[in-house]
């Protein structure tokens, strides 16, 4: 058989899908004759035969994809081509692109304010797009186009099965909830200096039935006065910071089906029965989940009360873009020295990380002191 | 208030798109082989480009812009060009080069993605196809400020799109054009599109053509889909810049009835309804109705003709396709004229992979 292999129908496009063909086996078809219409991510285009011949075999049905280089149409050979290699193309005579590294160059450029790993995969717009619709993380997914390129195929097919032949026996590809953390932690791992300072509170001399919580966030917004560099956003890509008056609170709440961190919006603005008020209706909404994703979107500083369940001290996690995150510990009663002797004190230990590329030790240090001055009065 | 300067667009049309005369025509119109020359050429482009679309399409040109409907901006361009003159294209022209002695297959070799099709033969100084958007502006001034250093009577024109007019590249090109009085004549082919951006979209401006004003030269409008304006008009320029005039711009307003390029669809963003008005206006049957109605032009000679070209255009196609392909090494020619130590030693792993079959 003689072979006329998808050409690339556009500037570097992977394939192109059949959208109708306009011959069947067994016709006779003069050079430049319209073979079949193909959609590609930019176009539907007419693709005229290279020669003239009698048609063999063809590829695929109308919905199916070609991938650029792999054969379209089969002709019946004539005898002196009948010895040529199988599958060799006699169409085609343009190379296809095999790289776009300018391209992609310029792509990774325009979407740095919002860099993720996937970002920096080299993948076409087209593909990238597909991705984004169906939801499927490009960094998983492995790429069987020229040179290890991730083709609308690949993304189809991750889909169908999640388990793509790459897993192992035993194991269980993440989803959901537990996905996003593991592509939140790990990106932040790789962009954020974690520096983390600890500190205790003593409140042994608090009143019965103060609402610890409460008194945190009042804690964070008097801290965040003292020392407003905190409560900030950085794009790294930039280098540019965007400092904030009012305080977005995230407040991160366990659950049997994952952590959620709502956001209380200008935390700054709320007395203490409006801060209760707003803890309440986020708990239960997170109980419910009824809570909307735009709940838990802008964050300009987080609270991590992990305390309630156990540990004292954690260098929790920052996620960008926020630069400060702060974990509250297990309450205990601590020996402690007070003027001189050892005395018994309830303590709530603090943990504060923040981003050292922003945040300096002593805007950090400060921050605490003034979260543990407003816990102590 | 006093008025300091005052300043106004002219437009010129001598065939309106119903063929009739609508002004004083020009001498040249008396010479029927001249203006059958021009059909032809507008008629080889027109053949040119559908043919290279369909190769395109079988993998054999690797991308392709075509010039459909704007053959009379092209055609009466290139005929302005004296031989001595240079060209510096943009990436749509190919009727103007045509004009200037590049052929048919030196422009499928170039378009199949081989550079050696830049070598023309027929046109040694013009430059090279220049894709990135109005570099070739500044080209064009560059030479004609050689010209004018070396004070030889020849001029240099260049051509972009409208869309190529916002870029600083243009602005900087016709701002030292004009500084200088400099011999280059600056087209603008405004076919409405720039890719899926209207000529609305574009810019405030009423007109490309004023664009010359901020720089101290004329501007003129002419109709892009009469070829006798166009002839006429830039002819003029070129004459006036060769007898020390200076610079001057000509908007040619057309129609881009095809796509962008080969990797682009405009039904996707090109209202029907223009398109089809469009089509109305067309250049080479406006054109060939204007041959048959003043100069007895018939049916059996606009066939020759269209045999004759395709022929010539099929030809040019099977010629590129046997052109023997580059050795993998000629990628170090013309790079050093002392080739450096270090290229040297990849230069002779090369030669050594190709003997071993490439691996």
């Amino acid at each position: 058989m003689r072979y006329f292999n998808l050409p690339d129908l556009g500037e570097g496009l992977p394939d192109a899908e059949i959208q109708e063909w306009y011959v069947k086996v067994g016709d006779n078809v003069e050079a430049e004759q319209p073979l079949a219409a193909m959609e590609t991510a930019k176009a539907v285009v007419d693709v005229p035969s290279p020669f003239a011949g009698k048609i063999a075999k063809l590829f695929g049905e109308p919905g199916d994809t070609i991938e650029t280089g792999d054969p379209l149409v089969g002709f019946e050979a004539s005898e002196e081509v009948a010895n040529t290699s199988k599958k060799e193309d006699q169409g085609t005579v343009v190379g296809r692109v095999d790289s776009q590294s300018t391209i992609l160059a310029d792509d990774v450029t325009i979407s740095s304010m919002t860099t993720t790993p996937s970002d920096s995969l080299k993948v076409l717009p087209a593909v990238r797009a597909t991705a984004k619709k169906l939801g499927v993380n490009l960094a998983n997914v492995k790429g069987t186009g020229p040179s290890g390129q991730i083709t609308i195929n690949d993304v189809k097919s991750f889909t169908g099965s999640n388990t793509s032949g790459q897993i192992q026996e035993g194991y269980e590809v993440l989803k959901g909830f537990r996905r996003t953390m593991c592509q939140q932690m790990t990106r932040s791992n790789d962009q954020v200096v974690h520096t983390t300072v600890f500190e205790d509170a003593l409140i042994g001399h608090w009143a019965a039935k103060t609402d610890i919580t409460v008194r945190i966030l009042q804690a964070i917004v008097a801290a965040c006065k003292a020392e407003p560099a905190l409560n900030s956003h950085f794009d790294g890509d930039a280098i540019a910071v965007k400092r904030f008056s009012d305080i977005n609170l995230g407040l991160a709440v366990d659950t049997e089906n994952g952590l959620f961190v709502p956001v209380i919006e200008k935390l700054n603005s709320l007395d203490a029965g409006q801060m209760r008020d707003k803890i309440n209706e986020f708990k239960d909404k997170v109980l419910t989940k009824s809570i909307s994703p735009e709940e838990m979107q802008g964050a300009t500083i987080t609270l991590s009360n992990f305390g309630t369940i156990c540990g004292r001290y954690a260098t929790p996690m920052i996620v960008p873009p926020a630069v400060a995150i702060i974990g509250v510990g297990r309450l205990h009663d601590s020996v402690v020295a007070i003027d001189g002797k050892p005395e018994v004190r309830r303590a709530m230990p603090i943990s504060l990380t923040f981003d050292h590329r922003v945040i300096t030790g002593g805007e950090a240090a400060r921050f605490l002191k003034a979260v543990i001055n407003s816990l102590e009065t | 208030m006093k008025k300091v300067a005052e300043f106004f667009v002219e437009y010129f049309q001598f065939l309106d798109k119903d063929s009739k005369v609508v002004d004083d025509l020009p001498e040249f119109t008396n010479d029927r082989g001249f203006l059958i020359s021009l059909y032809r050429s507008m008629v080889l482009t027109r053949i040119f480009d559908e043919k290279a679309v369909r190769m395109q399409r079988m993998g054999q040109l690797s991308t392709f812009p075509s010039s459909l409907g704007q053959e009379a901006v092209m055609v009466g361009t290139g005929a302005a060009l004296k031989k001595e003159d240079v060209y510096c294209p943009y990436y749509r022209d190919q009727g103007v080069l045509f004009r200037h002695g590049v052929t048919p297959k030196e422009l499928f070799i170039y378009w199949s993605g081989d550079e050696r099709g830049s070598a023309f033969s027929g046109a040694r100084e013009d430059f090279p196809i220049a894709v990135p958007i109005a570099t070739q502006s500044l080209h064009a001034t560059g030479v004609a400020s050689a010209f004018k250093i070396r004070k030889q009577p020849r001029v240099v024109i260049t051509m972009c799109g409208e869309g190529g007019t916002s870029e600083g590249d243009f602005y900087e090109a016709i701002n030292l054009a004009g500084a200088w009085n400099l011999p280059v004549v600056f087209i603008v082919n405004n076919n409405q599109w720039a890719i899926s951006v209207s000529r609305e979209a574009q810019t405030k401006c009423e007109t490309i053509a004023q664009k010359a004003i901020s720089a101290g030269f004329k501007g003129i409008q002419v109709d892009g889909n009469d070829i006798i304006a166009v002839y006429d008009k830039v002819s003029q320029a070129v004459e006036n810049a060769r007898n020390g005039g200076g610079p001057q711009l000509i908007e040619a307003i057309t129609y881009r009835l095809s796509d962008h390029t080969t990797a682009d669809d405009a039904s996707r963003y090109c209202p029907k309804d223009n398109l089809d008005k469009a089509w109305d206006e067309e250049p080479v049957e406006r054109f060939k109705k204007y041959l048959e109605d003043y100069h007895d032009f018939n049916e059996s000679e606009d066939l020759a003709i269209k045999d004759e070209c395709s022929k010539e255009v099929d030809q040019a196609a099977i010629d590129m396709l046997n052109f023997e392909k580059p050795n993998a090494e000629s990628m170090f020619d013309h790079l050093y004229e002392n080739f450096p130590e270090a290229l040297l030693v990849q230069y002779e792993e090369l030669i050594a992979m190709n003997k071993e079959g490439g691996k």
